[in-house]
């Protein structure tokens, strides 16, 4: 079986690396603007069932 | 050789915040996601080619054709090859798919529209669907549900963010907000979504992670989560799950559920309308937005939820209530607003529900070893429903106009199918067992 240190990286570490830790942060940091992006719009639209 | 796609290179150190993971699930379902957006293109994309309504709207049909056929045929590999690699073929699809319906727009073909959107992103969609939620659930063995409901949500939202962005791409490249003017921006808002869904799901595929054998959350103790009679710790292959009632029952569920919250969402905008003549097209629109977030949140509330009650129990209160509000709006729907806003929301919060929930309760009946090949089959109940669903109501309203009839009246009809329909889903949800030993693997590797 091929060890080569992307393969072995992942599976012998005691902690993830500074590199994953900062993309997983920034990804959900993404997924959660986007997210509120999304659901402020539609409330917006929402509203109007009230309003109009 | 094994390379940093396959699952051997993405097991997690021991020492890992599993709460990591459900930001890279959530990566994929709202990127595609955006299907559910698809009729924003829909005028534009009419004016461009100069087709009617019958003719665009097959792009989104064949995407969903594709969801369906792709999860069910593709859901064995996605268990082989693990939730990296199928992210990336998914990831892939999606974005090629865009990238072939630009051009296809570009160059005055539609049928690469079909090919392109329809076929190639619809494969994207199959895959992308069931690539995170078995893994999520293995990161979560002490709440499935909460799990499940996460990821698809992400799939509701997909559509609540590439709606109004794809808006303002389409306005922001055309120059206007005019019909002709999106239709001018749609290349290249094609071209920028590829772009940052393949940016966005390639992150996602970096950051997913198998957990390690040892792991196991934190004061979660195994043996005293085996209580429930309703929750396996065998294990049942995708084709031996295929031979079991549970399935089927299971499958009865999830396509009446479907069913009868497409009855609600296929004609949201003019039903309350026709309901209450006095309601505008504006506050329509914010009916079906209110919709949009009922979805959503029932994915994740009723979903999570369900690892307090159970998974039969809240299957009882999706297609149970459901059904009893279903009545309502059928007998007395126009008699109040309010009543009738509520029993909707409630309604497309449990197909939400419905959606979410069911990977939990594949767990729970045929165990981790193949659910996401289970999950993959089961969705063509899914596939199967969303031709049914148009067809029961579209065919019921346009034969109750043609009758004379206006107003509650033309939807009477196909709300006591749903009732119906609902009816069945209920008996096959109370008809639900432990699956038998005699189907489990481990009883194979015992004879």
């Amino acid at each position: 079986m091929s060890t080569s240190p992307q393969f072995t990286e992942a599976t012998t570490a005691d902690d993830v690396s500074n590199t994953y830790r900062a993309v997983a942060v920034i990804l959900a940091l993404v997924v959660i603007m986007g997210l509120g992006y999304g659901l402020v719009d539609t409330a917006i639209k929402a509203a109007a069932l009230f309003t109009e | 050789m094994a390379s940093v796609l396959d699952k051997s290179a993405i097991i997690a150190p021991k020492q890992f915040n599993r709460w990591f993971i459900p930001a890279a699930a959530l990566a994929i379902h709202l990127s595609i996601g955006q299907v559910y957006a698809f009729s924003v293109f829909k005028i534009p994309l009419m004016a461009h080619f100069d087709v009617g309504e019958v003719s665009v709207g097959w792009i989104f049909s064949v995407a969903i054709g594709m969801l369906g056929l792709s999860a069910a045929f593709g859901g064995t590999w996605v268990e082989r090859a693990g939730p990296r690699k199928s992210m990336i073929l998914a990831g892939i699809a999606w974005v090629l798919g865009f990238f072939v319906a630009a051009f296809g727009i570009s160059t005055g073909q539609l049928w690469l529209v079909y090919f392109g959107y329809g076929f190639i992103g619809g494969i994207g969609l199959g895959i992308g669907y069931i690539a995170p939620v078995s893994t999520l659930m293995k990161w979560f063995p002490d709440r499935p549900g909460l799990a499940t409901g996460l990821a698809i949500m992400g799939f509701g939202g997909g559509a609540l963010i590439a709606s109004p962005l794809s808006n303002s791409l389409m306005a922001l490249f055309g120059g206007g907000t005019e019909t002709e003017n999106l239709a001018a921006g749609l290349v290249p808002t094609f071209i920028t979504l590829a772009l940052s869904y393949a940016v966005i799901i390639a992150a996602g595929a970096y950051v997913i992670r198998l957990p390690h054998p040892d792991w196991k959350p934190e004061g979660w103790d195994p043996s005293e989560a085996k209580g429930t009679a309703m929750q396996t710790d065998l294990n049942v292959s995708a084709n031996q799950a295929l031979k079991t009632p549970q399935f089927w029952f299971l499958w009865i569920i999830l396509f009446t559920n479907v069913t009868a919250g497409i009855g609600i969402l296929e004609n949201a905008a003019p039903m309350i309308q026709d309901y209450f003549p006095a309601v505008t097209a504006a506050a329509a629109a914010g009916f079906v937005g209110i919709l949009s977030l009922a979805n959503m949140a029932g994915r994740f509330v009723w979903s999570a939820t369900s690892d307090h009650i159970g998974r039969k129990p809240i299957y009882l209160l999706y297609l149970g209530v459901g059904l009893v509000l279903y009545l309502l709006l059928a007998l007395i729907g126009n008699s109040s607003l309010i009543l009738f806003i509520l029993a909707a929301v409630f309604i497309l919060s449990f197909y939400g529900g419905g959606f979410s929930t069911m990977p939990a309760y594949l767990r729970d009946m045929f165990g981790y070893y193949q659910v996401g090949a289970i999950h993959g089959r089961i969705l063509t109940a899914w596939a199967a429903a969303g031709v049914a669903g148009p067809l029961i109501v579209n065919t019921v309203v346009e034969a109750q106009a043609a009758a004379g009839k206006e107003g509650p009246e033309l939807y009477s009809l196909s709300m006591f199918i749903m009732v119906g329909l609902l009816a069945i889903g209920l008996i096959a949800n109370l008809l639900m067992r432990p699956v038998a030993e005699k189907h489990t693997i481990e009883h194979d590797n015992k004879h």
